[in-house]
């Protein structure tokens, strides 16, 4: 069976031969495990990322008839997966929107995307990313590795929530234009991260992982650039519906992750330190 | 670590068979090439072609055309006389359109002399067959490919100023194509016909017709193209030789639009009649959508994608994304096909008419899986329409997905023809065509399947590889 | 004596098919000369030298042209369309059930599992074929020859800047991932790895280490070129490389003729920074040069095997000359002493390239020199390779012996019929040979010479000569043939066969070196 992909993810190498196994499947979603990297390849309605293969047409990943521990063969833009050949030459690389960031009128946005975020999250996300940002502000490492390691594949979901808050945080410290300053921050987190990582599962571990380089998903990435630029309300508006509506909590917990980082952001500038 | 020590070996074997029955004897996986020397066993063209597989300035700049390919929504958005829609037609100069890439006067074959004659005298310019002859072979009048006007016409596929064209927009990057009104079979002016009766015709289709059917397509509530030719794919169509589906859609849409109009009640009854007795009405459509979504893919630096495919009854002629307006021309290759009664191939014309724009896109012989009725009519069989759609994805960068064929489990036409896969693969687009007599006038004795001919590839390839920054290390 | 010829527009046909035409169409009576041939500028330019042209085609049409008797040419005609059109056919057929996998884009497409392209078409096409395949990822290994040095070297850097393998042009041997791969050798998975620019060179290093009850990681192949200057061994260096970086190889082979001094330096260099130890066989050059650090000098392609293998077991390899056994030596003397006076010389009929540049280096060594079409550094050029002087040691694998013919190695009846003469020959003491098994390799390489020998022998005898034949049999009992019953079958024909190439040599040498004391 041969499908084409319309969009491949921001990071992700297809040229060069590479070999893994399948690691997953799912409906709307099959993971590649690739040497370290995790890639995911998505029906044509999902989400691009940094390891994204996006289909085009109307066929479900889960449809290819693909199963765990396939073999899989990476060569020249094909993607070789049990049987099903994934053709990648015409796909169109998707990379971050480049923005600038303004931070006035932010309390407002952070308010508005807490409280429809609110019931969306796992109700035990909210602690969890207040303890972590509050060890990121209070600049003592134990309490950060103590909120790491709590949160760290804790709660519900396939990506547990206290991982999705995670990545909701991380999107704030490194987007760029605020990277310079909070990127001691994310260095920090980063270091606390490492050990706790073994305690979720892959999946979660590689979006972690790319969370921590600044890769973010698509929407992600679009709901961090409104909030972060404020930019038109329209765009804001479909960001956060975009992301409220991945998985069943996964989404808000992002959103509580992203909420208390950006506290972070609106406290005065000489407080942010080693 | 060498990624091949950790994989089982699979080896394509090119050359001498013994080496992969051995391999195979020797419990290897191996897949043997029914190799040729590619690009006319050209060693030094080879070469070059060798440097332009997998070459990511190619594939980056192929990716690009062929997203725009995609994108492109053609739209029909008016029927208006050539005069006012295309520039060279409208200044002070004289100049008809022919189709295919360009040539002289004295070399054009019989049915497009026909056809530019029986033109020049509609628009007035002569008033008998000898002066408007004399006129034509005397250099006063510019014959152009319609191509080079952002138009395209089937057959001899001849436009002068006072005739109407349909306007196609892409609505997603704004760049407006055109072409003629379709005149129906028989005697007419696309197989060189230039009769009183004829002109006849085409007068009344540049006046009556012509108010008519602009009102209608002025007033069209959906005149989205992709759609109905999407549709159309599933109802037999393949929208070159087939249309029948499609001219039925869009009577419907005409008709909708005329119904709350204020024309004249005669004349839109003869319109009306005119469109629903002409099952290739939508052709002429069908060609300036697809020449609409293959002009956004042009243009491209670097890219290999072929934006156009057309002939002129002595030539076949192509153009790439990345090499501009430069045809790449040769002679037509034969067709394959079946003869009315009383015709054989000593009567043929060479191919002929810019509809292989269908074929560029993906339509026509490439979505020959939707058309079973075509494959008979051309004297196949409806496993050789699957089989011939499915070989046309070895050439193609990809399979579009607003075009699905039933047939092949609802996968999309094979679409975006790369000319480094043809050159290198040997495997020629193929297209389904019909057979105009080669003197002019006579009409259509028979259709069949011909192929593009290898050396406008070869010639193309060459073109691209030398607008390419030179690699270091290149061997020539 | 009348000429006809006809050409097939666009009709493509490998080698092996185009010499099965025109044998069989040379076998019909009346035929003086035949030619079928891919109308290339090289093949229209020989046939216009013999006198035949010109012709009106392009280089991708198809050429028959026959000369003889004027009802021999029309049947010649006849059945050469036969067997050109007729496959063609039929292959059409099949074409139309399943798509044929033209282009190696094409295959790659179709399942990009493939990952290792072997290519054997023309030189002329060759090396463009093997650009396309580095370009899509992929290994490649160029049998074919008659590619120019400098496309050896776009290959060779384009490989090199995105890590991949050339192993070729001219490459015959390899075995990748436990897969015999061209002229190759059945021997078991193990910890050594080879790196080779010569074939028989590799076989005898896999066979010997396989023998040694040892085995082969990988043998990758470079080509013969790939230690000139102009090309410094990239692929020797790569494939170094990749051996030191493979988990599955704990010491690394690395076999060819002395490379130039600056290529020499930069593949010990890198033998020697290399983590595991490399043994070096050079062939002609003194192993004291090349042994350093890590790095130890082989004196000839058995002993190169010898070493690694006794490195693999963690143990000290041992060098030196290769020993003649004191019965052996015995047995070869006695041998000598009862020859007429006539017979001085040697006459070796090798098959193998590197094995025929070996025993002249151990005859050599015994200060026995020798003519050959391919002389090493000291011995000769013969005036007329069909015409043997005094020692003569010739390879008929060489261009020389294989225009428009299969390699000896496919086809040996050419080696049979040059070994009979030499055993006619009332100067020949000695009759040194190599049989090359493996897949590639004929499946019956001693029928006929078995036939020869026996005759020849028996000739001999009645001239009151008794002739020496010495025999080497390069392969394992894995190999398609059966070594062992064409090793018994030798001896049954009083052939000695060595256990190496070198010691069949050494054999050799001793009767001669013997000869020349009873005649001097």
């Amino acid at each position: 069976m041969r499908v084409n992909a319309g969009t491949i993810g921001s990071v992700i190498e297809l040229r060069a031969p590479r070999i893994g196994q399948v690691h997953s499947v799912f409906n709307r979603a099959v993971n590649l495990k690739i040497g370290d990297e995790l890639w995911t390849v998505t029906d044509h309605g999902g989400h691009d990322a940094a390891f994204t293969v996006r289909l085009s047409g109307a066929v479900l990943p889960g449809d290819l008839g693909v199963r765990s521990h396939d073999p899989v063969h990476v060569r020249s833009r094909h993607i070789r997966a049990g049987a099903v050949v994934i053709d990648t030459r015409t796909a169109v690389r998707w990379m971050p929107r480049r923005y600038d960031v303004d931070l006035s009128g932010l309390s407002v946005r952070v308010a508005e995307l807490e409280a429809a975020a609110r019931h969306v999250a796992w109700a035990g996300s909210w602690p969890l990313a207040d303890a972590v940002v509050g060890a990121l502000a209070s600049s003592c490492r134990g309490d950060l590795d103590d909120a790491v390691r709590r949160t760290t594949g804790r709660g519900p979901g396939l990506t547990p929530s206290g991982d999705d808050v995670l990545v909701g945080v991380l999107g704030v410290l490194t987007a760029p234009g605020v990277s310079a300053r909070c990127e001691p921050l994310a260095a920090r987190l980063r270091t606390a991260l490492a050990p706790a990582l073994a305690t979720t599962n892959e999946i979660s571990r590689a979006l972690l992982r790319q969370a921590s380089n600044g890769q973010v998903s698509r929407p992600v990435w679009e709901l961090t650039s409104a909030v972060l630029s404020g930019s038109a309300a329209a765009s804001f508006t479909q960001a956060r519906a975009d992301v409220l509506s991945t998985g069943a909590t996964s989404g808000g917990d992002t959103c509580a992750g992203l909420v208390a980082a950006c506290q972070l952001l609106s406290r005065p500038l000489e407080w942010i330190s080693e | 670590m060498k990624t091949l020590f950790a994989e089982d070996l699979n080896v394509i074997n090119v050359g001498l068979q013994g080496f992969a029955d051995n391999v195979a004897a020797a419990g290897g996986t191996v897949t043997q090439l029914s190799w040729a020397p590619p690009v006319g066993a050209n060693a030094e063209l080879g070469r070059t072609l060798a440097g332009l597989v997998g070459n990511p300035m190619v594939e980056d700049a192929n990716a690009q055309a062929y997203a725009r390919y995609l994108a492109a929504q053609p739209r029909l958005v008016d029927l208006v006389l050539a005069r006012d829609a295309i520039a060279g037609l409208g200044g002070g100069e004289r100049r008809i359109l022919h189709s295919g890439p360009p040539i002289g006067w004295d070399d054009m074959c019989g049915p497009q002399r026909g056809a530019i004659t029986g033109a020049i005298l509609y628009e007035g310019w002569a008033d008998s067959l000898e002066s408007a002859e004399q006129l034509a072979g005397s250099g006063s009048i510019a014959l152009d490919p319609c191509h080079e006007h952002g138009a395209v016409g089937p057959m001899a596929g001849i436009i002068s100023p006072s005739m109407p064209v349909w306007v196609v927009e892409n609505t997603e990057h704004g760049n407006r194509t055109y072409c003629n009104l379709n005149e129906g079979l028989g005697k007419v002016l696309r197989f060189g016909a230039n009769s009183p009766e004829v002109l006849d015709k085409l007068r009344w289709l540049g006046t009556e017709f012509f108010t008519v059917i602009q009102a209608a397509v002025r007033r069209l509530e959906d005149a989205d193209l992709k759609p109905l030719m999407a549709q159309a794919l599933h109802m037999g169509d393949e929208l070159h030789n087939r249309n029948a589906a499609a001219s039925g859609l869009l009577f419907k849409r005409l008709t909708l639009a005329l119904l709350g109009s204020d024309v004249d009640r005669g004349a839109m009854e003869r319109a009306l009649r005119f469109v629903a007795f002409n099952d290739h009405f939508f052709l002429n459509i069908s060609m300036a959508a697809n020449k609409s979504m293959s002009d956004a893919a042009h243009g491209v630096p670097g890219s290999s994608m072929v934006t156009v495919m057309s002939r002129n009854g002595v030539n076949f002629g192509i153009r790439l994304s990345g090499t501009g307006g430069q045809w790449f021309q040769a002679p037509a290759n034969p067709v394959d096909g079946l003869y009315f009664p009383g015709y054989s191939v000593e009567d043929a014309a060479p191919d002929l008419g810019d509809s292989a724009i269908t074929e560029t896109n993906g339509l026509g012989g490439f979505a020959m899986a939707a058309s079973p009725a075509i494959v008979q009519f051309v004297g196949g069989t409806p496993a050789d329409a699957t089989a011939n759609s499915r070989r046309m994805l070895s050439i193609t960068l990809g399979a579009n997905p607003a075009f699905t064929l039933p047939a092949l489990n609802f996968g999309g036409t094979p679409a975006g023809i790369d000319a480094v896969l043809v050159a290198d693969s040997g495997v020629l687009p193929i297209i389904n065509t019909g057979i105009a007599h080669k003197e002019a006038g006579i009409g259509q004795i028979g259709a069949g399947i011909t192929t593009a001919p290898m050396q406008c590839f070869s010639d193309a390839i060459a073109a691209l590889a030398a607008t390419l920054p030179h690699e270091t290390g290149d061997a020539s | 004596m009348s000429t006809t010829s006809r050409y097939y527009p666009n009709l493509y046909k490998d080698s092996v098919s185009l010499m099965t035409v025109s044998a069989e169409i040379m076998s019909l009576k009346g035929i003086e000369a035949a030619s079928v041939v891919m109308a290339s500028a090289t093949n229209i330019d020989n046939l216009r030298e013999a006198g035949l042209g010109p012709f009106e085609v392009r280089p991708n049409d198809l050429l028959v042209a026959i000369s003889g008797t004027e009802e021999a040419c029309e049947e010649a005609l006849s059945e050469a369309d036969d067997l050109l059109t007729h496959t063609a056919s039929a292959g059409d057929v099949e074409a139309a059930a399943a798509q044929p996998v033209t282009s190696i884009h094409m295959a790659l497409a179709e399942d990009p599992s493939h990952n290792f392209v072997l290519v054997s078409v023309p030189g002329d096409y060759a090396a463009a074929e093997g650009m396309k395949a580095l370009r899509l990822g992929m290994d490649v290994m160029l049998f074919s020859d008659n590619v120019t040095v400098a496309d050896e070297l776009w290959l060779k850097e384009y490989a090199r800047d995105h890590d991949l393998m050339v192993m070729g042009p001219d490459c015959g041997t390899a075995i990748v991932n436990g897969v015999p791969l061209g002229f190759a050798n059945v021997v078991r998975r193990g910890p050594i790895g080879v790196v080779g620019a010569s074939g028989t060179g590799t076989q005898e290093v896999t066979v010997r280490v396989h023998q040694n009850g040892s085995g082969i990681s990988q043998a990758l192949g470079t080509g013969g070129r790939d230690l000139h200057d102009e090309i410094g061994g990239i692929s020797m260096l790569h494939g170094l490389a990749a051996l030191d970086a493979d988990p599955a190889t704990s010491v690394i082979v690395l076999v060819s003729k002395p490379p130039s001094a600056a290529v020499a330096a930069a593949v010990l260099g890198a033998a020697e920074a290399s983590p595991k130890p490399v043994v070096v066989i050079f062939l002609g050059a003194d192993p004291s040069t090349i042994t350093r650090d890590g790095v130890h000098g082989a004196a000839s392609l058995a002993q190169a095997a010898d070493m690694a293998v006794a490195l693999a077991k963690g143990e000290e390899p041992r060098s030196g000359d290769i020993a003649v056994s004191n019965e052996m030596h015995r047995r070869l003397t006695d041998a000598a002493h009862g020859m007429a006076a006539s017979q001085r010389f040697v006459r070796g009929v090798f098959s193998g390239g590197t094995f025929c540049a070996e025993a002249q280096l151990v005859h050599a060594a015994a200060g026995i020199t020798a003519y050959s079409n391919v002389p090493t550094t000291g011995n000769h050029a013969l005036k007329r390779i069909t015409l043997s002087e005094e020692n003569t040691i010739i390879d008929m694998g060489e261009d020389e012996f294989t225009q428009g013919r299969p390699h000896p190695m496919i086809d040996p009846s050419l080696r049979d019929a040059r070994i009979r003469q030499e055993a006619e020959d009332p100067a020949t003491a000695v009759v040194l040979f190599d049989v090359e098994l493996g897949y590639g390799s004929s499946l019956d390489p001693v029928a006929g010479l078995l036939g020869v020998i026996g005759t020849a022998r028996a000739a001999a005898k009645a001239a009151g000569r008794t002739v020496v034949f010495i025999g080497y049999v390069c392969g394992t009992d894995q190999d398609p043939q059966s070594r062992k019953d064409i090793v018994a079958a030798l001896k049954a024909a009083h052939v000695l066969v060595a256990s190496s190439n070198a010691e069949a040599a050494a054999w050799s040498a001793t009767v001669i070196a013997e000869r020349g004391k009873a005649t001097s």
